[in-house]
């Protein structure tokens, strides 16, 4: 990057007082322009539109030191490309009716941004002066701003100011009247692009400077065409001859990235002027975000970090949830079934069997596990209104790109530990097919909370104060399998590309009880409404294929398809009735204990430890795997086979799902037979 | 400077604008308003995924999918297009 250069604003700007003088207000929006105009113009102002715009035009008068001021309020725009009707509209108005003064207002607390279309202004043929509003905001940040110096490194006068308290508006009037005077001058430091883009800018310059109209400046008229801007490049390609189009077009293709270079050395400028005048609070005075994150976004110590929490949340879950789960089973559900029993002595045996078996079995031992999720819920709640989650996402995407996946593919899977069907529309926001394959493909590994919800059911009845490691182990697998998965499929699908994502984090702050109680309060109900719809529904066919067609449990129509998935149960060493808990969990995930429910319901006791009663841990580990890792639920089988529009792919999915939960409990239940389990 | 940005971000993987600012020896804000930049020339894109309503419901982490349109919650994703420099 080459030195600045100056440009001196000429003397004919210097206008006599018996004329109506020209200002115009520029700057982004929000910086307070229409405050200053508001100030200036008072209630002498009208309201239109651009000409052949629906863009607003603001226009006023107001009198100062005998002069008559017409002042125009240019639309709020970031640069002066025409990116937009607001942006062509201020560079024109500037460029065709030559304001005797341009007024930039710029924000003091953000000079990096508002400074941006100053850097364009600059090369513009007018004078100007940047109001430095928002100077209060600045304080309040600690940022220490030094008009003078500014004004010395920008080269045009500078004025702070507070608008909102109409501070500094006078002096800023001031500023103007000795600018109209002739008393200033005017003579910007402009930015410069690199010097290889230099030296084709001239090259660009020598082939237009004789075809461009008035008023605009060669020299901007040639840095725009090197920027790319349509309505520039539109006007020169009606003037300029065959010959000399083509050779600019040409010059133009063989440096596509001039934009980036042009945008560099504004920056650049930007930077200077900024190092020059601003002096920021030392990094000594790093805030508690930024210290807390050098730690828990940091790529390895964060997965550290993430994982203890997680490990934090499953043994509040066990010490807390579990117990409490119990005790409504033991005091409340199982209570209401006995009562419920004797109420129905008298009736008829299908009657009996369906409210306390099909009902009661079911969704009481789903809705005894309430407890589970409402900690599950505030748990991830406080992470959320902590700011934590954001980092969680930060450090998992870390993770992620181990497979190669496209930046935008780690929310929505991270979005899978609360449902795997938000994890999979969730992937519309990614624009490669290949990547939003894969990510949808991969989605259904991430244990969802009703998955976890399961584990943390069964987990501690059966390998009690290690239930927290086993679990840990667990979500630890699926993590893994995701990211083999997506590895390989990303192999196949995605031939290695990635991409990158930035995240801005929240600040940390104190958690809101209200916010968190709210949270789990409307998920607690949503979670028993579908107790009561989707799980209800789902125990009483259970229930009814449970006793038809003779009544029997051993000869029913549950037995009979859970004897014929047996031979593959056997390999996981699953019983017929796990293998039918299994299989209608691919309904809802809760139904596997809905199942079971139903299933020992009648034998009396706890559910958890009537399982751990019958199972060995080795089945129960290989049960919790393959339930972890099982099948999609029917919902997110629909939002796959929506968002992938394709039953081959929704089948793939499924088949693999199947293969891999299947032979990884396999693997599982082996080794812990061998080991004793 | 812009261009040393892009590149690091196409280096990175995921990064945040604290430590890019820390690679380019800048400030974050000097980051943000580049990546704003870059946002309008297309170059990398605002990441608001449009799941956040509908979808999201029942989801325990549905709220994160709106963290990016409050402050200090901004992310921005690399176009798929955009060209290695």
């Amino acid at each position: 990057m080459s030195d600045c250069h100056t440009v001196s604003k000429p003397a004919e700007f210097v206008r006599s007082k018996d004329k109506t003088f020209l200002i115009a207000l520029a700057g982004q929006p929000n910086m307070g322009k229409s405050t200053v105009f508001n100030l200036l113009t008072g209630l002498n102002q009208h309201v239109g539109n651009w000409p052949g715009k629906t863009v607003e035009r603001r226009e006023g008068q107001f009198h100062y030191e005998g002069r008559d001021i017409r002042l125009v309020d240019l639309p709020g725009t970031y640069s002066l490309t025409a990116n937009s009707p607001e942006e062509v509209i201020a560079r024109e108005f500037i460029l065709h009716e030559q304001p005797d003064v341009v007024i930039a207002l710029v924000s003091a607390a953000n000079l990096e941004r508002s400074l941006y279309l100053v850097s364009e202004l600059v090369t513009l043929p007018a004078p100007l002066i940047v109001a430095l509003n928002m100077m209060d905001v600045a304080e309040l940040e600690d940022l220490r701003v030094e008009p003078k110096v500014l004004e010395a490194a920008l080269g045009v006068p500078v004025v702070p100011m507070t608008a909102t308290r109409a501070e500094g508006i006078s002096e800023l009037l001031k500023i103007v009247e000795r600018v109209l005077n002739g008393e200033l001058t005017v003579s910007a430091r402009i930015p410069e692009i690199r010097a290889d883009h230099q030296q084709v800018l001239d090259e660009v310059l020598s082939e237009i400077r004789e075809f461009v109209p008035l008023p605009y400046p060669a020299e901007w008229i040639a840095l725009k065409l090197l920027e790319g801007d349509s309505e520039v490049s539109r006007m020169m390609q009606s003037r300029l001859p065959v010959e000399r189009q083509e050779t600019v077009h040409e010059i133009l293709k063989s440096h596509d990235d001039a934009l980036l270079a042009i945008a560099s050395g504004r920056y650049e400028w930007i930077e200077r002027m900024i190092r020059a005048a601003v002096v920021r609070p030392r990094m000594g005075q790093i805030g508690l975000t930024d210290r807390l994150d050098r730690w828990v976004a940091h790529p390895v110590w964060g997965l550290a970090i993430l994982a203890g929490i997680l490990g934090s949340v499953f043994a509040l879950t066990f010490f807390i949830g579990a117990p409490i789960q119990g005790w409504l089973a033991l005091q409340i559900i199982a209570p209401i079934s006995q009562f419920a029993s004797a109420a129905l002595t008298g009736a008829p045996t299908w009657l009996s069997g369906l409210v306390v078996n099909g009902v009661l079995g079911g969704v009481g031992a789903v809705v005894s596990f309430l407890p589970i999720m409402a900690i599950f819920f505030a748990a991830f709640g406080l992470l959320e209104d902590t700011g934590y989650m954001a980092r969680a996402a930060y450090v998992m995407d870390n993770v992620m790109h181990l497979m190669g996946l496209h930046g935008k593919s780690f929310l929505p899977l991270f979005l899978g530990f609360g449902c795997n069907v938000p994890a999979v529309m969730g992937t519309r926001v990614i624009e490669s097919w290949p990547a939003r394959l894969v990510t949808i493909l991969v989605a259904p590994l991430i244990p969802c909370t009703a998955r976890m919800a399961v584990i943390a059911f069964l987990a501690p009845a059966f390998f009690g104060p290690r239930a927290i490691l086993v679990t840990w182990g667990l979500v630890l697998l699926s993590i893994v399998m995701l990211v083999l998965s997506g590895a390989i499929f990303n192999r196949v699908l995605f031939k290695g590309q990635r991409t990158a994502f930035i995240m801005e984090m929240p600040l940390y702050h104190l958690p809101n009880g209200r916010t968190i109680g709210m949270l789990v309060w409307q998920r607690s109900v949503s979670f028993l409404k579908k107790a009561g719809t989707t799980i209800l529904a789902i125990s009483v066919v259970v229930w009814a294929l449970s006793i038809f067609p003779g009544g029997s449990l051993q000869t029913s129509y549950l037995s009979q398809l859970g004897h014929l998935f047996e031979p593959v149960g056997r390999w996981m060493g699953l019983d017929w009735r796990l293998m039918v808990a299994l299989l209608t969990s691919f309904l809802a995930k809760e139904n596997a204990i809905a199942t079971l429910g139903v299933l020992f319901g009648s034998q009396g006791g706890g559910l958890a430890q009537q399982l751990a009663g019958t199972y060995s841990m080795a089945t129960a580990l290989s049960f919790l795997t393959v339930s972890i890792l099982f099948v999609p639920c029917a919902a997110t089988v629909a939002a796959i086979r929506q968002e992938t529009g394709s039953w081959r792919w929704t089948l793939l999915n499924l088949v693999f799902m199947l293969a891999l939960s299947v032979g990884m409990a396999s693997l599982v239940y082996a080794i812990a037979s061998a080991a004793g389990g | 400077m812009i261009e040393r940005l892009l590149t690091e971000i196409q280096a990175a993987g995921s990064t945040t604008p604290y430590i890019l600012a820390q690679k380019l020896n800048t400030s974050v804000e000097m980051v943000t308003a580049m990546l704003e930049k870059l946002v309008q020339l297309g170059l990398i894109e605002n990441f608001n995924p449009s799941c956040a309503d509908s979808a999201c419901q029942g989801c325990s982490l549905g709220g994160i999918c709106k963290k990016p349109a409050q402050p200090g919650g901004h992310v921005w994703t690399l176009n798929m297009t955009t060209p290695r420099i």
